[in-house]
């Protein structure tokens, strides 16, 4: 299940694309008559960083850390004149463009290897979001890479098979679980500093429902429906 | 698409719906309407495979979630086969916008709480669910809270 509440951005797409054009064009006139903000900065720098940052704040706000040496590497490639001549040096090509871009593959592998999710259902969100899981569904569902507020609720309860898994990974937010009241929750904690909150009380006849969390700092709290 | 309401007591009661051709929107709007009339205020959902009717004062919010649209009421959540704009145009006038993915229910809020940034957070009668308005529509939502208690 994903979720499209994009927290931080909301201007829109075309807004965004028709401003670059606009920028674009009158970068074109302006380099055409020689014009630069000084320090060798000129408006196609403002431009290209402006995208370049953009795309790599996207990136983190999705917590898809892997993905924004590239934009780096672009950054640097279109600063790398100005910063050359910062530092004192000649030359302006400090470093050459494919070593960048190779350093910058190895990293997005190497980083994404590191950060690997497993399964289909995962999340990571900053901000509010809320996830809907099928109760249906055998696979269980994972909740992971959270430094924000999810709230989890579960459709198709009736056909619940009793043998579901909420998986609660990598949790530095808050994670709350609406669960039918009908269910019992059993807790499985594991390299966990944060807090499990399930209200106390008598357990009902009816299916069970496994909260594992691992490796968070975060706090999972139960709400039963 | 414009909504237009024409009050003349010297004429029989009807909904027109006009619309240049019987789009899909167009068709599941006239659906949704023809259920509305059938049944009286109740809305079709889907739960389990099977299709429930469950009456609309009972929803507490809607919201899009991943292209679905999912109704909440306190206890349980349905998924609607209608677009979130579409259930707006036949939930009675209790209902307002929280945000551009979801709709609240001003009759089922029992508590507004709103955070420094401006975000705030409804709480529901009977239920502990809450959801989240942004701050575009808060005021929206608190002045149609206020004004639908006013008329009960």
């Amino acid at each position: 299940m994903s979720n499209k509440n994009n927290g931080f951005f909301t201007v829109s797409r075309s807004v965004f694309w028709g401003l670059v054009l606009i920028l674009a064009a009158a970068a074109l006139i302006l380099d055409g008559v020689g014009f630069s903000f000084g320090i060798g900065i000129t408006l196609w720098h403002v431009i290209g960083g402006v995208i370049l940052l953009s795309w790599i704040v996207s990136e983190c706000v999705k917590l898809r850390f892997h993905a924004i040496f590239f934009p780096l590497a672009f950054l640097f490639m279109l600063f790398e004149g100005v910063i050359a001549s910062w530092l004192g040096r000649e030359d302006p090509n400090m470093i050459s463009n494919w070593t960048l871009l190779l350093a910058a593959l190895l990293l997005t592998i190497g980083v994404g290897a590191l950060t690997k999710r497993s399964g289909g259902r995962e999340n990571a969100r900053l901000g509010n979001s809320t996830l809907y899981f099928d109760a249906n569904d055998p696979g269980g569902c994972v909740v992971s890479d959270n430094v924000g507020n999810i709230h989890v609720y579960f459709i198709n309860k009736e056909h619940y098979n009793g043998l579901g898994v909420v998986s609660v990974r990598n949790s530095v937010g808050k994670v709350t679980l609406h669960v039918p009241s009908e269910w019992n929750v059993v807790t499985e904690c594991k390299d966990t500093l944060g807090s499990v909150n399930v209200p106390e009380r008598e357990q009902v006849a009816g299916k069970s429902i496994t909260v594992s969390v691992r490796d968070s700092v975060g706090s999972v709290t139960v709400e039963f429906v | 698409m414009k909504l237009r309401l024409e009050i003349d007591d010297s004429s029989e009661e009807e909904i027109v719906i006009r619309a240049k051709s019987l789009t899909p929107e167009i068709s599941r709007l006239t659906e949704g309407v023809q259920d509305l009339l059938e049944r009286g205020n109740a809305l079709s959902v889907r739960s389990g495979g099977a299709e429930r009717f469950i009456n609309a004062n009972e929803i507490v919010f809607a919201e899009v979630m991943a292209s679905k649209t999912y109704v909440h009421t306190a206890n349980d959540v349905f998924v609607s086969p209608l677009r979130l704009h579409e259930l707006e145009l036949i939930l009675p006038r209790s209902f307002a916008k929280a945000s551009k993915s979801c709709i609240v229910n001003t009759a089922k809020i029992c508590s507004l709480l709103r955070s420094p940034t401006g975000v705030g957070e409804a709480g529901f009668y009977g239920t502990v669910k809450k959801t989240y308005i942004s701050r575009m529509y808060y005021k929206i939502v608190r002045d149609k809270t206020e004004e639908t208690r006013s008329i009960k």
